[in-house]
Order: C-alpha cells, then sequence, then structure tokens
C-alpha cells in the first residue's frame, strides 16, 4: 500500500460513524472486515455469486464483495454485526438458532441480512417466495431446509404470532 | 451467528504479511525459466520465491498401503513443469494481499508447453504423454478382485444387463475456501500453523518432515471452519509452503485461498468412468454382478488419501444391499493433466451406487419388473451379512429402509398418477436408492475394503477446581456440531450437566490424538473415545461423593451434575463440592492419583460400522426445455442409536442438496487442451434454494454391535444415495421415450439429446 493514493473513507457503520484511510480499490468486505475489524461479513467468493458478503447499504440488500469502500462514502451500512443487542439475539438470529438454520455458519451472516431484508418487506413469506427471495445467497452445509423454516418462524414471530416448538 | 465465530481469515497477527501465487495457464509445460526482478524491487513485496528458493522443503509423497498402489512426488512448488492448470508456480509475499497478487501479475514465467494427457482414457493409450517419468507409466493403480463362481453366474443368467457410466469430476466447495497462516518463532524454534484442515494431528504428521520440523516444533491450530466435505482432509502444497516462507521472512504469514484457485488448483473429486453388468435368471434373482472402471485422479496422488480412492471405493459397494453369490472387478486409474483428485464426501461410494442403482432400474425395465419389488426380492436380509466382495455389513434395517421410503414419497401412489399426467404431457418419474455405507473408518473396515492400516482415536475428560469440565477432542468440527454432541456424550456419561462441559477441539498442542474428521468417523469414534472417558469420570466421582458421603460406592449415585445416596436423594454433593474436595481437601486421596484424579484419557480403534438408510427422489421433468425439477426427496436414514435427531437431519438435507447437485448442476469442466473451464461460481453451479426440495426424513435405528452406545454415524448417505434417485426418476420420468441415463451432471441439454437420441432408436427399430 505504500505507493498508492489513500482515501479517507468514512461510514456510519450499524450506527456508529466509522471511517479510515485506504486505497480507492478496497473492497467494502475488505473495509469491513481488516480496516474496522467486524469479521461477521464473510467472503465466500469475491465473485459476486454466494452472497455470503451481503450487508445492507441504506437498507437495500448488497454484495460488499463486488462494492468498493469509497463508492458508498457516508452512506449507512449495517452488517450482521449490527443485529444483536448486546448479548440479547434479534429474533432472526433466535429463530435461525431454534430451527437449526446454519451448521458452519459461514453463510449465516449474509442469510440473516437477505432476511432482515425480505421480512421488512413482507412479513408473511410464503415457502415459494422464501426460497425466491433467498436464491441469491448459497449454503452449503444445510440444504436450505432449516434455513426455510428459520425464515417462516422468523416471520411467524415478527407478525407476533407464536413460532415453531421454544 | 452473532458474526463472532473465529474463522481463518478472521485471524489477524502483528507484522503479518500475506501470500500469493503464480499459478499455471498451462495444462503441461516445462517451466523454461522464471524472471522475478520487477518483482523484487516494488514497493510493499517484502519476498518472491520459487522452487529454487525453498531448498529442502518438501516434496509431498503419498504413501501407498498396497503394492499395485503407485504414488507420485509432488514439489510444493513446480519444480521445472507444471501438469495442471492452477498449479503453484511461485509465491509473493508483501504487506498486503492487493500488492501480493499485483506482484503476481509481474513474474515472467517462459514455459514450453508439452502433449496434454486429457482424460484417463487417453492417458492409457500407448504412446501418451506420461506424466511422472518414475512411474514408467500413467497407470498409477489396477486392483482386480473376484469373489465366488463370477463365470458361472454369467453362463446361467436368462439376462445380462449393462451399463456405461460417466460419473462427472465435482467439487467439495465449502462455502469458505481454504487457509494457512504460518507464524516461525526462531527464539523457540517453532512454528505455530493455523490452518482449516479437518485433521490437525495428521496435517501435523505430514508437513514436518517436508518443512524438516520434529512433529514437537509444529502446533497446529484449527479455528472455526466455513464447512470441509472433505476437501480440508488432504495435504496440499500451500500447507507447506506458507509456513516455510513465514520462517524465511521471519514474520508470521497469511494465505487465504480464493475462489479461483479453490475451484482450479484445490482437489476435485469423483470422476470415473465404470462399467457394470448384472446377471439376472429368470425370476429376477441377481446372480453375478461385474464392473471394470478407469478414474481420472487427475495429475498427483494426494496424501494422504491417494489416487485409487475414486475406483476401489466404487467396487467395494458394488453390491449395495444386494444379496448377489458372485462379484469381480478391475478398478483402474490413470494421471492426467487436470487438478488432482481429493476426497470429498461419499468417496468412490457415491459413483459405485450411482451406477448400481442406475443398473438395478435398468434391469427391471429390461425384465418387466417393477424396480422396488425387483429390489426387495434380491435384499439381504436385516442380520449381518458378508458380501462376497469385501464388506461385512454388521446388520442394519435394508428392507425396512425401503419399504419406509417408499411408504413416505407415496411411491403407489404416483405410479397410479403418473399415466395420466403424461397424457397431459407432463413427465412426473420417481427413483429410489437403497444405500449401506462404511461409517467410522476404522482398521477393521479399512482391511474388509481393501486399505489396510489401523487407525485411533484418542479423548481427555477433566474436571476444573470448580467443577467446571474440559473434554479435549483432537476431532475437529466443521459445522457437525460437535461442540454439541460431544458436550451431550461427555454429560451423559458422567452424570453431569451439559452447561457445564466445553469442548475443547482443533489443536494439537492441547487435544490429544486423532486420526481426523472425514469418512463420518466423529459419532462413533467420539462416543468410543469420550463415552470410555467419561465413564470412567464417573466411576472417580462415584468414588469421591462416597468418601464425602460417607456411603457405600454401590448406593451412590450421580445425575445432573449431582451425587446422593440412593434413596437419601436430600443430601447432595455437587460437581463443583466433589471438584473442590479433590482439589483443596484432600479428598484425592480416595483415588489413585497416578491416575490423575480427576483427569481421564481413553483411546480407541473402533472398527467402524455400516449404517444404511434409502432415498426416494420425485422428479418431473420439461421435455420441451430438459429442465428437471426435484420436487419431491424422502431419505430414510438408519445411523444406529441417534444421539440428536436435529443434528442427523441437518446432515441428511445437506448431503442430500451435494446430491442433487451431483447429479443435475455440478461439474470441473475442461477442454481437450486441458484448459480449466469452471473458474467460477458462475461456472460452476452451486444448488440454490431453487433447485432444493423440501426433504422428508425418516428414521430406523438399528444400533450398531460391538460400538459403545450403538452409535453408527452417518453424513455421507445423502451425496451416496440422492444422485442415484435422481436419476433414476428421470429415466423413470422419460421411460415412454426408452431413455436411458448414463452420466452426471445431467443438464438440460444433456436431458434433450438424451431424449432425442431414445426417440431417433426408437424411430429406426421400428
Ligand atoms: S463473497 Fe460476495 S458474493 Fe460471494
Ligand atoms: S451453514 Fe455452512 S455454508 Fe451454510
Amino acid at each position: 500500500m505504500t505507493c498508492e493514493q489513500l482515501h479517507h473513507v468514512s461510514l456510519i457503520v450499524n450506527g456508529v460513524e466509522r471511517s479510515a484511510a485506504v486505497p480507492a480499490r478496497t473492497l467494502l468486505s475488505d473495509f469491513l472486515r481488516h480496516e474496522l475489524g467486524l469479521f461477521g461479513t464473510h467472503v465466500g467468493c469475491e465473485q459476486g455469486v454466494c452472497g455470503a458478503c451481503t450487508v445492507l447499504i441504506g437498507g437495500r440488500l448488497a454484495r460488499s464483495c463486488t462494492t468498493f469502500a469509497v463508492q458508498v462514502q457516508g452512506e449507512e451500512i449495517r452488517t450482521v454485526e449490527g443485529l444483536a443487542n448486546g448479548d440479547e439475539l434479534h429474533p432472526i438470529q433466535e429463530s435461525f438458532r431454534r430451527c437449526h438454520g446454519l451448521q458452519c455458519g459461514f453463510c449465516t451472516p449474509g442469510f440473516l441480512m437477505a432476511t432482515e431484508a425480505l421480512l421488512s418487506e413482507n412479513d408473511d413469506p410464503s415457502d415459494s417466495e422464501i426460497r425466491d427471495f433467498l436464491s441469491g445467497n448459497v449454503c452449503r452445509c444445510t440444504g436450505y431446509v432449516g434455513i426455510v423454516a428459520s425464515v417462516k418462524d422468523a416471520a411467524l414471530r415478527a407478525r407476533g404470532v407464536n413460532g415453531s416448538d421454544q | 451467528m452473532r458474526g463472532l465465530a473465529r474463522y481463518l481469515d478472521d485471524i489477524e497477527l502483528p507484522r503479518m504479511l500475506h501470500a500469493a501465487f503464480v499459478r499455471s495457464p498451462m495444462a503441461h509445460a516445462r517451466v523454461v525459466q522464471i524472471d522475478v526482478e520487477e518483482v523484487r524491487g516494488m514497493p510493499g513485496v517484502v519476498g518472491v520465491f520459487t522452487h529454487g528458493d525453498l531448498a529442502g522443503v518438501g516434496p509431498i509423497q503419498a504413501i501407498g498401503p498396497r503394492p499395485e498402489i503407485k504414488s507420485s512426488l509432488r514439489a510444493v512448488l513446480a519444480d521445472g513443469k507444471v501438469r495442471f492448470v492452477g498449479e503453484a508456480v511461485a509465491v509473493v509475499v508483501a504487506e498486503s494481499r492487493y500488492i501480493a497478487e499485483d506482484a503476481c501479475e509481474l513474474v515472467d514465467v517462459e514455459y514450453e508447453q508439452l502433449r496434454v494427457v486429457a482424460n484417463a482414457r487417453a492417458a492409457l493409450e500407448p504412446g501418451a504423454p506420461i506424466l511422472h517419468a518414475d512411474l514408467g507409466d500413467n497407470r498409477i493403480s489396477r486392483i482386480e478382485r473376484s469373489g465366488g463362481d463370477i463365470d458361472h453366474a454369467f453362463a446361467a443368467a436368462a439376462h445380462v444387463v449393462k451399463v456405461s457410466f460417466h460419473h462427472g469430476r465435482v467439487g467439495a466447495l465449502p462455502l469458505e475456501t481454504r487457509g494457512v497462516i504460518g507464524d516461525w518463532d526462531a527464539g523457540t524454534s517453532t512454528m505455530r500453523v493455523w490452518n482449516s484442515s479437518q485433521m490437525p494431528h495428521l496435517l501435523r504428521a505430514l508437513i514436518a518432515a517436508p518443512l524438516g520440523l520434529a512433529e514437537t516444533q509444529l502446533e497446529v491450530m484449527v479455528p472455526a471452519v466455513g464447512g470441509a466435505f472433505g476437501l480440508k482432509a488432504s495435504v496440499y502444497p500451500e500447507d507447506i509452503v506458507v509456513p516455510a516462507v513465514s520462517r524465511l521472512v521471519g514474520r508470521p504469514v497469511k494465505w487465504v485461498e480464493d475462489r479461483y484457485e479453490n475451484l482450479a488448483a484445490s482437489s476435485h473429486a469423483k470422476e470415473i468412468d465404470i462399467d457394470m453388468e448384472m446377471a439376472v435368471a429368470e425370476d429376477g434373482t441377481f446372480l453375478g454382478v461385474r464392473a471394470k472402471n478407469l478414474s481420472d485422479p487427475g495429475a498427483y496422488s494426494m496424501p494422504p488419501f491417494q489416487a485409487h480412492h475414486e475406483s476401489l471405493g466404487s467396487v467395494n459397494c458394488m453390491t449395495g444391499i444386494y444379496d448377489i453369490a458372485a462379484a469381480s472387478y478391475v478398478a483402474e486409474t490413470a494421471l492426467t493433466n487436470k487438478a488432482p483428485l481429493g476426497v470429498y464426501r461419499g468417496v468412490g461410494w457415491t459413483p459405485g451406487q450411482t451406477v448400481r442403482e442406475v443398473l438395478v432400474d435398468d434391469v427391471a425395465r429390461a425384465i418387466g419388473r417393477d424396480p422396488v419389488e425387483l429390489r426387495l426380492q434380491n435384499c439381504i436380509p436385516d442380520t449381518p451379512y458378508d458380501s462376497v466382495i469385501g464388506p461385512r455389513y454388521d446388520g442394519g434395517s435394508y428392507r425396512r429402509s425401503l419399504e419406509l421410503a417408499t411408504e413416505m414419497a407415496d411411491y403407489r401412489g404416483i405410479r397410479e398418477r403418473q399415466i395420466e399426467q403424461r397424457n397431459q404431457g407432463k413427465y412426473v418419474g420417481v427413483g429410489v436408492s437403497p444405500y449401506v455405507e462404511p461409517t467410522g473408518f476404522g482398521g477393521r473396515i479399512g482391511n474388509e475394503l481393501g486399505y489396510p492400516g489401523e487407525y485411533y482415536d484418542t479423548a481427555s475428560i477433566s474436571i476444573q477446581a470448580d467443577g467446571s469440565i474440559y473434554v479435549m477432542s483432537g476431532l475437529n468440527s466443521q459445522g457437525q456440531s460437535h461442540e454439541t454432541t460431544f458436550a451431550q456424550l461427555a454429560a451423559d456419561g458422567i452424570g453431569a450437566r451439559i452447561e457445564e462441559v466445553r469442548v475443547v477441539q482443533g489443536d494439537t498442542k492441547s487435544t490429544p490424538f486423532s486420526a481426523g474428521v472425514y469418512a463420518s468417523r466423529s459419532a462413533l469414534i467420539g462416543a468410543a473415545t469420550i463415552g470410555r472417558a467419561a465413564h470412567e469420570m464417573k466411576r472417580r466421582l462415584v468414588a469421591l461423593a462416597a468418601d464425602m458421603l460417607e456411603a457405600n460406592v454401590d448406593d451412590v449415585e450421580i445425575t445432573h451434575g449431582k451425587a446422593f445416596v440412593r434413596g437419601a436423594p436430600e443430601v447432595v454433593k455437587t460437581i463443583a463440592d466433589i471438584a473442590a474436595y479433590v482439589h483443596w481437601g484432600g479428598g484425592a486421596a480416595a483415588v489413585d492419583l497416578e491416575e490423575g484424579a480427576l483427569s481421564v484419557s481413553s483411546s480407541a480403534a473402533p472398527g467402524g460400522s455400516y449404517g444404511n438408510g434409502c432415498v426416494v427422489a420425485v422428479v418431473v421433468v420439461d421435455i420441451e426445455t430438459g429442465k428437471i425439477q426435484v420436487e419431491k426427496v424422502v431419505s430414510v436414514e438408519d445411523c444406529g442409536t441417534m444421539l440428536n435427531p436435529m443434528i442427523v437431519e441437518g446432515q441428511v438435507a445437506g448431503a442430500v442438496a451435494q446430491g442433487i447437485g451431483d447429479a443435475l448442476l455440478e461439474e470441473h469442466q475442461y477442454n481437450e487442451d486441458g484448459a480449466f473451464m469452471s473458474a467460477s461460481l458462475l461456472d460452476y453451479l452451486y444448488p440454490s434454494t431453487m433447485e432444493i426440495p423440501d426433504i422428508a426424513i425418516g428414521h430406523l435405528e438399528t444400533p450398531a454391535p460391538g460400538v459403545p452406545g450403538g452409535f453408527k454415524g452417518l453424513g455421507e448417505a445423502g451425496v451416496i444415495a440422492t444422485p442415484g434417485a435422481v436419476l433414476n426418476a428421470v429415466a423413470d420420468a422419460l421411460s415412454p421415450f426408452g431413455v436411458r441415463v448414463h452420466s452426471t451432471p445431467l443438464g438440460p441439454s444433456k436431458v434433450l439429446d438424451l431424449i432425442d437420441e431414445a426417440r431417433e432408436a426408437m424411430s429406426g427399430s421400428a
């Protein structure tokens, strides 16, 4: 990095202003992970395909591996670290825990963020709406069964109905 | 879940540098020269290394367990020759990964192209270029075996049905790629290594010599692992190069594989051609089965497994759940200019099972029988059974699992509706695939299946002064929830509460030896080692509690972390009380201190077991577009005693999804020049939510005899059995056209070709 020009990037990440000086080509995923130490956002491909790096930028779903940090100057970013409230899991995380929505956990941050986006626009998605919405995130471990069940459970809870078995 | 788990790329050490590799764009070439001058002075570059700079490091060699299996040497950076696209030629170490990758672009390598061996058949042709001159030819293994009177079986047959099948080249492709950090400590002459491996102890043993270190100088630590499925159970050049260059530059060095490297240059799996034929009596009895296969293991043997794994594995399971009196095989492997074949969930067993089950359906159609009835007619009994060709099953629910799976899938109902739907232009098909799989790979099973060797594992349990419990196991988790399973095993065995147990795994310094996590070893071996240690721990706690309660040991009970005299549960000593008594109260005298008071180790070398079950798939084929939609999958599993149904179901569903990918989507493709065509996840298709249906799971439990707790384990069955079920369902759907399926993956264009071919054949014969 010695000879590259550095750019001052400042973002609101999970409600807190964070900044660092980085080369223009720094990916948002690398910025979050290696400049800010927010390792919850994972990188599975850097090819824009797997969805592991999914975050919310200004409330919209985005792949942080195909976004440069300088492109989102000043934007509000939400990452998986912003979901839980201290030790208290976010309701979507609760559902993933209860319904076995994860195994190795590598894809999970991306799925959690995608689920958050889905439920904010549709609080009663059908199975096929869930599958359709999540089709840009891949999971190699679960066969999606636990994930779809988790999202349904989270939707039930978001509507104030009691979810599946405790 | 909260984003707090630490995977390999989340580890940052002070003064850490980053490595990137220069990789071969050529499939087969001589490396004439490598010019690194332009890179040396680059700002931010700390070092650049080629084969000549790593004197004394490597090579990698797999040691063959049998004389019929040869093994190649593999330099950790190309030594004058490259043998597949993606092979590592040089490594750059720099202040950032970005700079290291820039520098790699500037390394100038001059190649002189050699003739390419594009597939295993070409590898055996006279005059084919020889990949490794020291091996003499490209045939790296050839194993033959036969059992029973095979000639008689075929002579007596009323029907002989054959299939020639190509199982495509796939990859395990965990979502987290591989990664290595090396950190040489010159002060203590110790190498600390972080590696996303499935087998920290075995890795340490296998990289020590190539690094010129004693095992005691090497500490291998495995952080959280984002899936593995076998990919992380081999030894790769980077596992050695990264620590070696850390030593050379005197700083920690990290390398995380990018997705291109993972696709092109880690390991592939399962590519094999199989010819199989079945001799069948007039009444449908299977009289004999014969197989000849040829696997394409790419350019090198991968330790600790070998180049022959697909070919030998696929014939080991050739009789499946069927009672067949004679069988014979020839299993061959021939080197080519492709990435090496490693292991991926269901090694060998996936193509072997797939081809056998496709053949059984072909037999059923050829003699006009229902495929389920034909299978039941030939099914082995549920009692222990010795197959004629190696495996000695320890009893299961072979028949019942087939019956249950077809019931759950409404097999009869589908058959009734099928004709009607066809008349409306909807092609629905149903396919079944009953299986037996070896689990908990150990010495006994290894010997049965032609992999002589003995393996053992150890676990230890210790109770701290406050009563909290450590379980140390060298078996580490890559998403199989060992923390939960092992804690439960220990808590149940000791009589403790699960909350008090903490499982430590994946670190060669603090955990005892384990042969690794592969081949569904964890449940069975965890049970054997942890179960035994827990049992002994309980015995000691009871003795101590008896001393404290002034009671007879036989009268003391311990459950949920509390010890009491049977019949008098009011007076209680908790495990914390007992631990304090031992550590500070002089109570240690009550147990034999030489045994270590509250610390117990237990080793076991379980022989292994066989799980079984059945997968049923229902598909709809669109004959206009060739698109196959899998509508339903039912999987019935018998993994012996079940520890935690939630975890079992998660493993099953994940494996079924991989099986669907194997059958319909996934393939690592090379062209005739050895160029690699699957360089991104857009080219190599991962199953998404849209291809995987809801998966119904049924459980049967036949406890394993001779295994503590009766556990058999599972984890691979879905990958092994699902492709056969899906392919049979497709052939069933397209049976009006007379379609036979003979390769994977079955993408839409291939389906259309099959329909065209079958139509032509029909009109030709009409
Ligand atoms: S890491 Fe961004 S899509 Fe895969
Ligand atoms: S849980 Fe491992 S990739 Fe989804």
